[in-house]
């Protein structure tokens, strides 16, 4: 009998056809066009403006956005920080990319004494389920945070609480002097506003509220899973009808499914693109990397001061003029970041542009100090070769082109850089169990909502649980101080232009070698959509290009 | 004088090796969780990363100061002796309750329940496609010995072992869903999208199993009972299926054993990348986030089906085997 080569042939070829299934047909549901079909249709009739609308002929289809964080679930002390990002929920004030605050809920506030703030709503303010945005509303939100959110404690001293002062004021008592105030208030997980009343009900059943409108935002969430969150246009929204019926939120971890299913066209635009992408996705037709102004943070490389070689002035001052930002932001990150000029990204009213490469300044610095070049082209002085552990860690990927650029710019002027990658670079920097020199860490310049004495305060003054390395200068600390106790505008830009001076010219210890940007993938639809300042994805004017 | 004469094997005397055999290894499987347990608790403290740290970074808190993530810790009871921690969580286990995970604050068992019919479907698919090329590839080897059919085979397999399951993954994503449009990216678990990523994950072992039942099926082909009969003018194919595929077949079950647990737990890079919502990008993120509890209810159900695949491998191997069942007897 002759071995049947051909059935064999036959049934594997049937085995793939039969598992390859295909794309669905047109009328099958798809996971981005679910959001309509899923919508609860159990809202009271009273409240039938957070159910989505009927599509309307013209009108733009539900914008489709790929992340990588998932968001686990409407508990809006821990997951409320999210939802100014998607518009669908909104804060008291906004910190923009002008370095400035715009009242957003607020229509103004107003500093009473030290420790007093007359906060005033604006009028016609609704939660998507029609309860209105009273002054008791927002005393009961901002007691609540107060009593339950870590965010909400860190930022105001115990004993911080709100009292209604009419239908649309709250007079928030600060206890203490705050100078820190209205960036609280600009802190996406200080004040988040929602309906404490719906949230109460609720209990610790955070799926009741999906669909509940405890937001104000233009998009209301109608349903969240694992691995998405759908949200329909809110119809009563205060600024306005928002210009997309919907928004869908799907959670990808892995960055190049993101980048390929705007390919794809599975989604609009895809969040946190690698910067490594960009040439790969220039390379493409019909996705486009857009990025936009840099941000208040970046990458900070900080120097261990007790140690050998960087408890040499010198060599501090060496460095901070070595390193070629522009090359960096330019060249390396390919245009994508901003070129560090200063320890403050350049919007800020307050920021100094006091940073620049200065090679030959550099070398004098190191001659004069002693540190000779070698035949190997490495400085010596005493014995002791210019030699530097820097530490990176591989949740930034972006560090290892960074770090590679410093290391071959340093070679140039006779440092020896050694590059290592730790899982943990906090714990790295703080626990002594690894040896370093130095170190590159993703951080800010100043908090979320903009305040610089916090980050100050945990990373230049003496004992910091930032100050990685010791450091410690009696005019910082004196200087941080003064800067939390005043209100005083002119007075705070004397105070931060004098510690410019202090961290980059005189004692560099902690600086930055680039500003990041927000950065995002989109597809020809979204060609013009540019990633909002302070992670603000979604607004109600948010809508394809023309 | 009555001369009583036993029966030739009653079914009861038949049922007790396998049923001392059972007990064993359900011993062996529940010693081996223990032990497991012990072990992924011992190791998971050593990862570095605070829990509470990242946790307050996965909450927003971007820098989060000391005083936050202390009070976090005691929140999680992670300020505890490790012994104690250990101790608890083992007396819930034992009762079915694995904790709470710390990013979702739900029982991590319904977490990972919720995931597991799509880690089902796609780890049975992959091992439905695994077994079938495997087959075919192996049987057509054998049966085409040195020949061009053997040859062929003999290269895909090797092409095939050494593959990693993600660059598979991520070429099949930018070539056959992008630029052939078939399939989606974002496949969201539908039973409809199972065959890309299950394909993915299946060649690898599918070469590997095949490679394996080949030199299997050669060496029974070479031996004096396939000889005989051959002599005995029984067809090529007659003796590959009737002498040869039941003699190949034991370290065959035992590999696909090995594989069960393999693709249970292996799977996470594959989801991951096709963001299937299964348990194994649900753990993947969990060791990110240094969710323990996720972590360590995950080895310990991996390894419960890691064991009960053995398990059943075993099983099937004393019924088909019957050197294995008469072990011992006289």
């Amino acid at each position: 009998m002759k071995f049947p080569i051909r059935l064999f042939a036959l049934l594997f070829v049937l085995a793939l056809i039969a598992g390859c299934g295909g794309a669905p047909p047109a009328s099958a549901p798809t996971a981005t066009n679910a959001p309509a079909a899923e919508a609860p249709t159990s809202a009271p009739a009273s409240e039938p403006t957070i159910a989505p609308a009927a599509p309307v002929a013209d009108e733009p289809p539900p914008l489709r956005i790929v992340t990588s964080f998932q968001i686990a679930s409407l508990d809006p002390i821990e997951e409320g920080f999210w939802m100014p990002e998607f518009g669908v929920g909104e804060l008291l004030m906004q910190f923009r990319a002008d370095g400035q605050y715009y009242p957003w809920l607020l229509e103004s506030i107003e500093q009473v004494d030290d420790t007093t703030w007359e906060l005033r709503l604006r009028d016609g303010i609704t939660f998507q389920n029609g309860a209105p945005l009273t002054g008791e509303a927002l005393a009961a939100l901002i007691n609540r945070q107060m009593e339950l959110s870590s965010s909400a404690q860190s930022n105001f001293a115990v004993g911080a609480s709100a009292e209604v002062a009419g239908d649309l004021i709250v007079m928030l008592d600060t206890v203490e002097p705050n100078t820190a105030v209205i960036p609280a208030l600009a802190d996406e997980a200080v004040f988040p506003v929602y309906d404490v009343t719906t949230v109460d009900a609720a209990g610790e059943n955070y799926d009741q509220l999906i669909g509940a409108g405890i937001y104000t935002g233009p998009y209301s969430v109608m349903s969240l899973n694992d691995q998405e969150m759908v949200l329909a246009r809110y119809e009563n929204y205060w600024r306005g009808r928002p210009a997309l019926p919907g928004v869908s939120v799907r959670f990808v971890t892995d960055p190049q499914a993101r980048i390929l299913a705007v390919q794809n066209d599975e989604a609009d635009i895809a969040l946190y693109p690698p910067t490594a992408a960009k040439p790969v996705v220039d390379a493409q037709e019909g996705i486009y990397f857009n990025y936009g102004t840099p941000s208040t943070g970046g990458f900070r490389m900080v120097l261990n001061i007790q140690e050998p070689p960087f408890n040499d002035m010198a060599v501090r001052q060496a460095i901070i003029r070595a390193i070629d930002y522009e090359e960096l932001a330019n060249d390396v990150m390919d245009g994508v970041f901003g070129v560090a000029t200063g320890y403050y990204p350049p919007f800020f009213p307050f920021a100094i542009q006091n940073q620049a490469t200065d090679v030959a300044t550099a070398q004098q610095f190191l001659d004069e100090a002693g540190w000779t070049l070698g035949a190997d082209g490495v400085r010596v002085k005493d014995g002791t070769p210019l030699a530097v552990i820097l530490l990176i860690y591989p949740q930034q990927p972006d560090l290892t082109p960074i770090s590679e650029a410093i290391q071959a710019q340093l070679a140039e002027l006779g440092f020896a850089v050694e590059i290592r990658s730790v899982d943990s670079i906090n714990d790295a920097l703080t626990s002594g169990d690894e040896p370093w020199d130095a170190g590159l860490v993703s951080a800010g310049s100043v908090t979320f909502g903009g305040a610089p004495e916090p980050v100050l305060r945990r990373y230049f003054v003496t004992g910091g649980d930032r100050n990685y390395a010791g450091f410690s200068n009696p005019q910082i600390d004196t200087l941080t101080a003064e800067l939390s106790q005043t209100f005083d505008t002119p007075r705070r830009q004397e105070i931060l232009a004098e510690l410019q001076r202090i961290k980059i010219e005189q004692e560099p210890y902690q600086f930055f070698v680039n500003f990041h940007t927000g950065r995002v993938v989109v597809n020809e639809r979204y060609r013009d959509y540019q990633p909002g300042f302070a992670l603000y994805h979604v607004s109600y004017e948010t809508r394809p290009t023309e | 004088m009555r001369i009583s004469t036993l029966p030739a094997r009653s079914p009861l005397v038949s049922a007790l090796p396998l049923g001392r055999a059972l007990a064993g290894r359900l011993l062996q499987a529940l010693l081996s969780l223990l032990g497991i347990s012990v072990i992924i608790w011992a190791l998971l403290p050593l990862a570095p990363g605070d829990p509470a740290q990242r946790l307050l970074q996965a909450r927003g808190v971007q820098d989060p100061t000391p005083q936050q993530v202390a009070a976090l810790r005691a929140d999680l009871a992670l300020d505890r002796p490790l012994p104690v921690q250990y101790a608890e969580w083992l007396g819930r286990a034992i009762r079915g309750d694995l904790s709470l995970s710390y990013q979702t604050g739900r029982p991590v068992l319904d977490e990972l329940g919720k995931r597991l019919p799509a880690t089902l479907l796609l780890a049975g698919t992959a091992l439905l496609l695994s077994l079938v090329i495997a087959l075919i590839g192996g049987l057509l080897g054998a049966a085409y010995h040195e020949r061009w059919p053997d040859q062929l085979i003999r290269l895909l397999t090797q092409v095939g072992v050494s593959l990693p399951a993600f660059l598979v993954g991520l070429l099949a994503l930018r070539y056959i869903v992008v630029e052939l449009n078939i399939g989606k990216v974002l496949s969201g678990g539908q039973w409809q999208y199972v065959f890309l990523p299950a394909i993915c994950l299946a060649i690898s072992r599918a070469a590997d199993w095949a490679q394996l039942l080949r030199a299997g099926l050669l060496e029974a082909l070479g031996a004096n009972y396939s000889l005989v009969a051959r002599a005995r003018g029984a067809a090529k194919l007659r003796v590959l299926w009737r002498y040869a595929l039941p003699n190949a077949a034991l370290p065959f079950l035992t590999a696909i054993g090995v594989g069960i647990g393999g693709l249970i737990g292996g799977s996470a890079i594959i989801e991951a990348i096709f963001t299937w919502p299964g348990i194994g990008s649900y753990v993947f993120a969990a060791i990110s986030a240094r969710d323990f509890p996720v972590v360590q209810g995950f080895v310990l159900l991996a390894g419960l089906s890691y064991i009960m695949a053995s398990l059943c491998v075993d099983l099937v191997a004393l019924l088909v085997d019957p050197r294995l069942r008469d072990r011992g007897r006289p």
